[in-house]
């Protein structure tokens, strides 16, 4: 006979926090629209395509910014900027594991702010994002997927990731 | 005092259904853990000196804490010794520091996190500094680096394959820990130059690939030693991150008979890792329209203080040990925290 044995969870779920989702506008019409880039190899070229498909809406203005660090959350006092300023965000891509769930994080930290948020990631990374998402206390915040890989690619199948955003931002208002 | 440990408990017929336990879950690394019972872990609670629910780091880009509690559990199923807990405790504070960078630098690129230990604690805890440093046999050395392996993987998301999506890794995932010589390190320790007192003990976490060997064993002089080190610097990355250089006792006793200071050979070393943008394009390691002039020189680290050097290994064999940094570079600085911080 042994004995049983009690042993303790090595792990630690994350602290949950709960947030409420903004709603989506349903045009950009006359909005502020922020673009945060992440800084991975072609984030900066998508979303600028993405802005061009957007243009026949009439948004008021575009606030293009860079995240100092791909892979780390971005600064407070940028989030805070973006949601100071703008009516919606656009960020991304999540094409990596690091910068994925940071990107995710981000997204998360402007609806916080209350600032309707849409991030792109690949499609490799969907899993990824969906972890984080549920560590920021929203598990089924809407992704916007585009397909796996997005850092080498050539200005072609770069607009073709764009269209895929595009198509599913407008789908989901 | 059992009553202050909140983790989940799992009754378990026996020792093997502990490791079944382990390996279901993934809470493991493929080896057979130590079964972190209640009252193992709160030996380790207490020889911590703190509270078990204290938040000893964070980690913001997954929105979780590392507590004593956690630490503890994840060192014993990793086989550590309760007087660890001071090791553990300060490579958590230095790993969660946000310069570190843990979160990218665990699930993406090729590396592992580090530690050089420093200052008393290495003959405290006989950490291993000398022959076969990065390798098996000494306990310290091998459940250390360990624990950190299951913290990253438990407490950090770094669960390889879901979360952690390095392509190769590198053997150092399972445990990369080293001591750096009391008896061969001709200068002040490592950590004196990183704002810790020299007489103290600390902990130094670094972002590393694999080691590399560089060995010179025919000069007595630096020049052609320092040589073969910046040459196997320059394999690393290009994106201005910190190289650690482990100075074997052999190469470490030239440059201190020739009179050079950690920062003389420091600076040495920055001067000569250097490559022209052609040969970077020659070697692939840059595309071929790189907007820059074919003789422009890039360096791998920015600055000669991005090159940390410490000494260890045997003292058999002129080698050295270039550890090249995350993909991320700059993006990644190596921490160093005292393992008794003055409150």
């Amino acid at each position: 006979m042994t004995t049983p044995l009690v042993v303790l969870d090595p792990t630690a779920g994350a602290a949950t926090r709960s947030v409420q989702l903004v709603a989506r506008p349903t045009s950009f019409a006359g909005l502020s629209v922020g673009w945060l880039d992440n800084g991975k190899p072609n984030s900066d070229r998508v979303l600028a395509l993405l802005g061009e498909r957007f243009a026949d809406e009439g948004h008021r203005e575009d606030v293009v910014r860079r995240k100092p660090n791909i892979g780390r959350v971005a600064p407070a006092a940028l989030i805070d900027e973006l949601a100071k300023r703008c009516d919606v965000v656009v960020t991304g891509v999540g094409d990596c594991a690091g910068c994925c769930s940071c990107t995710v994080q981000d997204a998360i930290a402007l609806e916080r702010r209350g600032v309707p948020t849409y991030v792109v990631v690949t499609s490799e990374l969907v899993t990824i994002a969906r972890i984080a998402a549920t560590a920021a206390g929203v598990p089924e915040y809407p992704l916007v997927v585009v397909d796996h890989p997005l850092g080498a690619l050539d200005p072609g199948r770069l607009a073709q990731r764009a269209v895929q955003a595009h198509e599913q931002i407008v789908g989901s208002r | 005092m059992t009553g202050t440990l909140t983790s989940a408990r799992y009754e378990v017929a026996d020792e093997q259904a502990v490791q079944d336990l382990f390996v279901r879950t993934g809470w493991g690394d493929g080896l057979p853990v130590v079964a972190p019972t209640p009252e193992r872990v709160e030996r380790f609670v207490a020889a911590s000196g703190r509270a078990p629910d204290e938040v000893v780091g964070v980690l913001p880009e997954q929105a979780r804490e590392l507590t004593v509690e956690k630490i503890a559990v994840n060192a014993v199923a990793a086989g550590c010794r309760e007087e660890y807990m001071s090791v553990l405790l300060a490579a958590v504070r230095a790993l969660t520091r946000e310069e570190f960078c843990l979160h990218s630098t665990t699930v993406s690129g090729a590396t592992a996190p580090l530690l050089v230990l420093s200052g008393p604690i290495v003959e405290q805890i006989n950490v291993n500094t000398s022959y076969s440093v990065f390798g098996p046999g000494h306990v310290a050395n091998a459940t250390i680096g360990r624990a950190v392996r299951l913290i990253l993987q438990n407490l950090c998301g770094g669960v390889p394959g879901l979360y952690d999506k390095a392509t190769f890794g590198h053997p150092g995932k399972f445990s990369y820990c080293i001591g750096e010589s009391r008896t061969a390190n001709p200068w002040e320790p490592l950590h004196a130059d990183r704002g810790v007192p020299a007489d103290e003990s600390a902990v130094t976490v670094f972002a590393g690939e694999a080691p590399i060997n560089a060995r010179n064993d025919w000069s007595h002089e630096p020049g052609p030693v320092l040589a073969t080190i910046a040459d196997a610097m320059l394999v690393s990355h290009y994106t201005g991150g910190c190289v650690l250089v482990v100075l074997g006792p052999l190469h470490a006793a030239i440059m201190a008979r020739a009179g050079m200071r950690r920062a003389d050979v420091q600076a040495e070393l920055f001067r000569r890792a250097h490559r022209s943008v052609a040969d970077l394009v020659r070697a692939g390691r840059l595309p071929p329209d790189t907007p820059a002039p074919a003789e422009e020189r890039r360096g791998v680290v920015r600055r000669p203080e991005d090159v940390l050097v410490t000494v260890a290994g045997g003292d058999l064999y002129g080698y050295s040990a270039v550890i090249p940094y995350w993909i991320g570079g700059h993006d990644s600085t190596p921490v160093t925290e005292p393992l008794h911080p003055r409150s």
